[in-house]
């Protein structure tokens, strides 16, 4: 596909994608010489500005690009279909008020418009397989949220015939349901990179534990378990 | 020439064996060269094979599930040890046995070439004692003297004489190996590790990404880092940590990880195929290893344009790192330095820009491929012409 005339500036190549539609899916940048021959475009640009990023989810988009480089050198786009979602920025597990255990998520809305001021909002786990639902009261302000979910309310609903019980983890606002996740950065596959500590659930007789992780689409879920110790510990 | 360069395993993924394919991609341009691996424990290679190089593999390893059906005397000979290499080098590195020793031997016995290099100490040791005279042969340590256990330093002792040379990586390296065994001063030649050639990606340094990369073993002392970065989380929280790497240890970090309650602040990466890409990302390098053999990831840091906070271990990043200038040395051992050194550059985006500018000119002017590929000809041609004297003079 060609892309618009570029403009140059500060000795940068700038092409506005705006305007251009780009189907999901990886491409390669390339130059065409004067016989329309492409050249793949190199780059030594890594193409990964964490600020850039935080900005770029900072408003309403219905699809995500982004530049990456390749290991051989060459610049290449990713399209992707956007839509909003909670963008997790800090989780913590701690003993909760209940003493049961709970997990603490802070973070932004992600692809869609940040209203001023304070909004209505819950935080929504949704037992999956299930028919369980546990809400938790959230705060959100200016786009950012912050919410505590008691681990106890889920572990009284836990499934013991399976061995794995999930969570998934979605901020309610009048606007709709947001699920959490962190897409923002470029580590693709949290789910064995960024792991969160588990804790014990209450004192029921029966070992569970708990812990909020990344599923394989880089969302929030917290799994409890009852089969063997979750490493990491609290 | 002919050079024949021997690899425990050019199957794996350690840097051994990425700087091993690099040296070999260099010298190929002018010479014949070949990769003996001692064993294979998959199909294809991790690195690419070099062009122009060609591997020959002595035996699949045991542990290779997928391995074809092997005859009753090769499982018998696999399960003898090797008689020259020391058993702590056979534990350290499962590609010792009685049969890689008698198939090196007979490889080495049909060879044509002029050259054989091997790349540790047990395959060096093998190379001293079964290596035809015709051959010259070198040895090549990628693991500091003082590193090796006492059996290997004995064997060193009694049969690197035997060689024709020994390239190490470092300065400190030779002077304790002249130290060691009574050779010639020209018999030993430093030869650091050369940067893979290729276009590299250069660092912004504005993403407030720390990187470390190394395997997750008890040398690299991760927890260490962990403990200094806490302090850099501490104070500047939107700080992350992402450490590159593979190994067992990876449940223990997490651990740590968690006592320090830095779980939001780190990302174990695992191990990547495009770690310069990787480092690019980042804004500083930290090295907290106990030792450093040489310190290939500071080099390829420095090619990226990321400046080095290192502890000053042995030998390499004392080496590599100008002490203010492409990095920052801090006392070996002290977390609380390494952290002071992480905060500096953390706190100071202008030194880090100068750091990270004489970083690329560092790897620039001391680490390209070529320049080492020549001093690896010209020590070559110095050590056959050596012989042929030594030759000349036992004759007359």
């Amino acid at each position: 596909m060609e892309l618009p005339e570029p403009r140059y500036e500060d000795g940068r190549i700038l092409v506005p994608l705006g305007g251009v539609a780009l189907d999901n899916g990886d491409y390669t940048v390339a130059v065409l010489d004067d016989d329309g021959t492409p050249h793949p475009a190199g780059t030594s640009d890594p193409c990964l500005s964490i600020a850039g990023r935080a900005a770029y989810i900072g408003r309403a988009r219905t699809r995500d690009l982004r530049t990456y480089r390749a290991s051989c050198g060459t610049l290449r786009l990713r399209v992707r279909a956007a839509s909003p979602y909670a963008e997790v920025e800090r989780v913590d597990v701690g003993e909760g008020i209940d003493g049961a255990g709970a997990v603490g998520v802070t973070g932004v809305i992600a692809c869609a418009d940040r209203e001023p001021g304070t909004v209505e909002a819950s935080l929504h786990a949704r037992h999956r397989g299930g028919a369980g639902t546990v809400d938790a009261p959230a705060e959100l302000v200016d786009g950012e949220f912050s919410a505590v979910i008691p681990m106890g309310p889920l572990a009284a609903a836990h499934d013991f015939g399976r061995a794995h019980n999930e969570w998934d983890l979605w901020l309610r606002t009048p606007s709709g349901e947001l699920r959490l996740g962190a897409h923002a950065d470029d580590i693709r596959g949290k789910k064995h990179r960024v792991v969160y500590p588990g804790r014990t659930l209450g004192d029921t007789g029966t070992p569970l534990r708990g812990h909020p992780y990344y599923t394989v689409d880089d969302e929030l879920s917290i799994l409890l378990r009852s089969d063997h110790p979750v490493k990491g510990a609290v | 020439m002919k050079i024949s360069i021997v690899l425990a395993n050019a199957y794996g993924m350690g840097g051994t064996i990425r700087t091993v394919f690099n040296l070999a991609s260099g010298l190929a341009e002018r010479h014949d060269v070949e990769i003996v691996s001692l064993i294979q424990h998959r199909k294809a290679p991790f690195f690419a094979v070099p062009e122009g190089v060609t591997l020959t593999t002595l035996a699949p390893s045991r542990g290779w599930a997928a391995r074809p059906r092997q005859s009753l005397l090769a499982r018998w000979r696999e399960c003898r040890p090797s008689t020259v290499v020391p058993t702590s080098e056979a534990k350290r590195n499962g590609a010792f046995s009685g049969r890689t020793e008698h198939a090196l031997r007979r490889c080495l016995r049909s060879s044509d070439a002029d050259v054989v290099i091997g790349t540790r100490p047990g395959i060096n040791l093998l190379l001293a004692k079964w290596a035809p005279k015709r051959i010259l042969t070198i040895g090549q340590e990628h693991v500091h003297l003082g590193g090796h256990k006492k059996d290997v330093r004995a064997a060193v002792k009694r049969l690197y004489p035997e060689l024709d040379g020994l390239a190490v990586l470092t300065e400190t390296d030779r002077a304790a190996y002249r130290e060691f065994l009574p050779v010639d001063d020209d018999w030993t030649a430093t030869m650091p590790n050369a940067l893979p050639p290729g276009n590299y990606p250069r660092s912004t340094l504005e993403n407030p990404i720390i990187v470390a990369a190394g395997r997750l073993s008890k040398i690299k002392q991760y927890p260490k880092l962990l403990r200094a970065f806490a302090a850099v989380a501490e104070e500047h929280p939107e700080w992350r940590l992402r450490i590159y790497g593979g190994g067992h240890t990876k449940d223990s970090l997490l651990d740590v990880v968690h006592r320090l309650g830095l779980a939001n602040h780190v990302a174990v990466m695992g191990r990547t195929k495009d770690l310069a890409g990787e480092l690019a990302k980042a804004s500083i390098l930290a090295v907290s290893s106990r030792a450093e053999g040489f310190g290939m990831t500071i080099i390829e840091g420095f090619a990226v344009g990321i400046p080095a906070v290192s502890f000053d271990c042995p030998h390499g990043p004392r080496e590599i790192i100008t002490h203010g200038r492409d990095g920052l040395l801090v006392p070996h051992q002290d977390v609380d330095a390494l952290a002071d050194g992480l905060l500096r550059l953390v706190e100071n985006p202008e030194e880090r820009a100068a750091m990270g500018a004489a970083a690329v000119a560092a790897a620039a002017e001391r680490y390209q491929l070529q320049p080492i590929v020549r001093r690896w000809e010209e020590y070559l041609t110095a050590r056959l012409a050596a012989r042929r004297t030594a030759r000349l003079e036992v004759g007359t």
